[in-house]
């Protein structure tokens, strides 16, 4: 798991309480999370994945790259 | 009642008859000084010390489920000051000097064992690396001791010396370091803070944070709207939950932690074993058990439940340090909810709203940490100060650069 997916890189420039906020904030909800896996034993692609920090179901998983690129989720 | 050996031998005559419940069971009344939202460790801790220290006795702590439910009954209860920054370290020692004298101070046997805390090396690097947090405990006036091979086979023979990928080189000891009963503690503060006048409510879930022209007039809860002067939080694992209930975004994830205990042993290790390679630690309780853990799962949790891969790894480990290990039948598992903070040291700190304080980011070193915490807690909201030993433990730290990262594994919680 690398971490809190719904966090988005802000521009270099940006100031800094925006990249305060990138860095060392987190959503951290207790219930539906959006997250950044590695399919490290597999592909090892990155994954977006949509799970419940509550029960640990997964609810759903997409490739990030494709996410980002605007592909479907 | 004030317990004594005195009280013992009367209430056994009495044929244990005669002891009364050790706290009250209030309704909550419809304002406080002080509210404390989290009945774990550091809340009670907290509460206590308001009333003993700072005089402040109109205090409430809320708790959703029972005292003590949360991490202060889960954890290993290893009790240590071998910290090496600066900003961590006379904390952890105020805290440890708190220990010495808790028992005498809460009159509750809280059953602290001074047993010496050893971390193992492997190697030439692990070694110096050792050495220079002994360094560092030194500087601040805390004996460390650099142990030889020979040395530590003399203290723990058991112990896999010869491991081909990680042998034991030596260690470095804490001798003050040791274990504490953890229930014990969360009771001895809870009735301490009882007589004091403090109001303990169970079952009262905090479900809201009510606010006007930018302070807290007081929180919601299952039991009811209930005023107060100031706020403080020390929900450990729902930190970031209960934050979120006055707007505030923390610097913190929350992740599972498992534990570990086996079937009752005659007297086997005498001291507290960190394993170097990998994370591991043992320690036996006095009913015999062997209690250990290792490293957090890794993923994002507040489910108090762990999987079976870490419970499998932490085994591993466990069987390359003490080969005896593995004829060892394990009776029970658990897990508990961390605070990981993004550099792995805690926040005890004021927040960007007047009378709300913070207590959070233990991560999965608080246990060691609750009289300290719970002293320079009340010290904080008490006096609008922070104590001198917690002044590094700010929560603007992140936004100013000066973060306590003895890791060295930089934001990334899951890695501290
Ligand atoms: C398996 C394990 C092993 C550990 N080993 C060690 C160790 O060896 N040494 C060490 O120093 N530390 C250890 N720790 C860490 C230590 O236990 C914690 O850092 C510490 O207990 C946290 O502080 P606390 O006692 O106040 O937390 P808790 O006991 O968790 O208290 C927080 C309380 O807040 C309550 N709460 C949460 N939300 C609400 C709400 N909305 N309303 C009302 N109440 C709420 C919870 O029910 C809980 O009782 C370990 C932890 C675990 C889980």
């Amino acid at each position: 798991m690398t971490g809190d997916a719904t966090r988005l890189r802000p521009a270099s420039d940006a100031s800094d309480e925006a990249w305060h906020a990138y860095v060392y904030l987190r959503a951290n909800p207790k219930g539906v999370h959006l997250e950044h896996w590695q399919h490290v034993g597999g592909c090892r692609r990155f994954l977006v994945v949509e799970r419940n920090t509550a029960t640990h179901d997964v609810l759903s998983v997409a490739d990030a790259a494709e996410l980002a690129r605007g592909g479907a989720a | 009642m004030r317990y004594s050996a005195l009280s013992l031998v009367k209430n056994a005559l009495g044929r244990n008859l005669g002891w009364a419940p050790v706290w009250r069971e209030p309704e909550p009344r419809p304002h406080y000084d002080v509210v404390i939202v989290g009945g774990g460790g550091h809340g009670l801790a907290t509460a206590y010390y308001l009333a003993r220290e700072f005089g402040i006795r109109n205090v409430a702590v809320l708790e959703k489920g029972y005292l003590g439910s949360g991490n202060v009954g889960r954890n290993t209860t290893i009790v240590r000051s071998n910290y090496m920054l600066p900003g961590n370290e006379p904390f952890y020692e105020f805290s440890m000097k708190l220990w010495e004298g808790l028992e005498r101070e809460l009159n509750y046997n809280v059953m602290l064992s001074q047993r010496g805390v050893m971390i193992l090396y492997h190697s030439d690097g692990e070694r110096d690396a050792l050495i220079r947090r002994g360094n560092g405990m030194w500087m601040e006036g805390v004996a460390a001791e650099l142990i030889d091979r020979e040395g530590v086979r003399r203290m723990m023979p058991f112990l896999n010396f010869d491991h081909a990928r990680f042998p034991i080189l030596g260690g470095l000891l804490q001798r003050r370091g040791g274990t504490a009963r953890h229930d014990a503690v969360a009771w001895g503060y809870a009735r301490g803070a009882d007589r004091l006048g403090v109001d303990l409510i169970q079952n009262c879930e905090v479900t809201g944070i009510r606010r006007e022209a930018g302070r807290v007039t007081g929180v919601e809860t299952t039991c009811g709207f209930i005023g107060c002067g100031k706020l403080g939080l020390a929900a450990a694992g729902h930190s970031s939950h209960v934050a979120q209930m006055a707007d505030l975004s923390l610097p913190i994830e929350s992740h599972v932690l498992q534990a570990f205990v086996t079937e009752g042993l005659k007297p086997c290790i005498d001291h507290v074993i960190i394993y170097g390679a990998g994370h591991f630690y043992i320690s036996q309780s006095d009913k015999g058990g062997l209690v250990f853990g290792g490293e957090i799962d890794g993923f994002g949790s507040y489910a108090q439940r762990g999987n079976l891969a870490t419970a499998e790894h932490v085994m591993e480990e466990g069987v390359a340090m003490i080969p005896g290990l593995s004829r060892v039948r394990v009776l029970r598992s658990w897990g508990g909810v961390m605070d990981m903070s993004m550099d792995g040291s805690p926040i005890i700190s004021p927040t960007p709203i007047d009378n709300l304080y913070l207590n959070a980011g233990w991560c999965y070193g608080g246990f060691k940490a609750t009289p300290a915490s719970g002293f320079c807690f009340a010290h904080l909201i008490a006096k609008g100060e922070t104590h001198p030993v917690a002044r590094f433990f700010r929560l603007d730290r992140f936004e100013r650069g000066h973060m306590i990262d003895e890791a060295g594994a930089g934001p990334q919680p899951n890695l501290h």
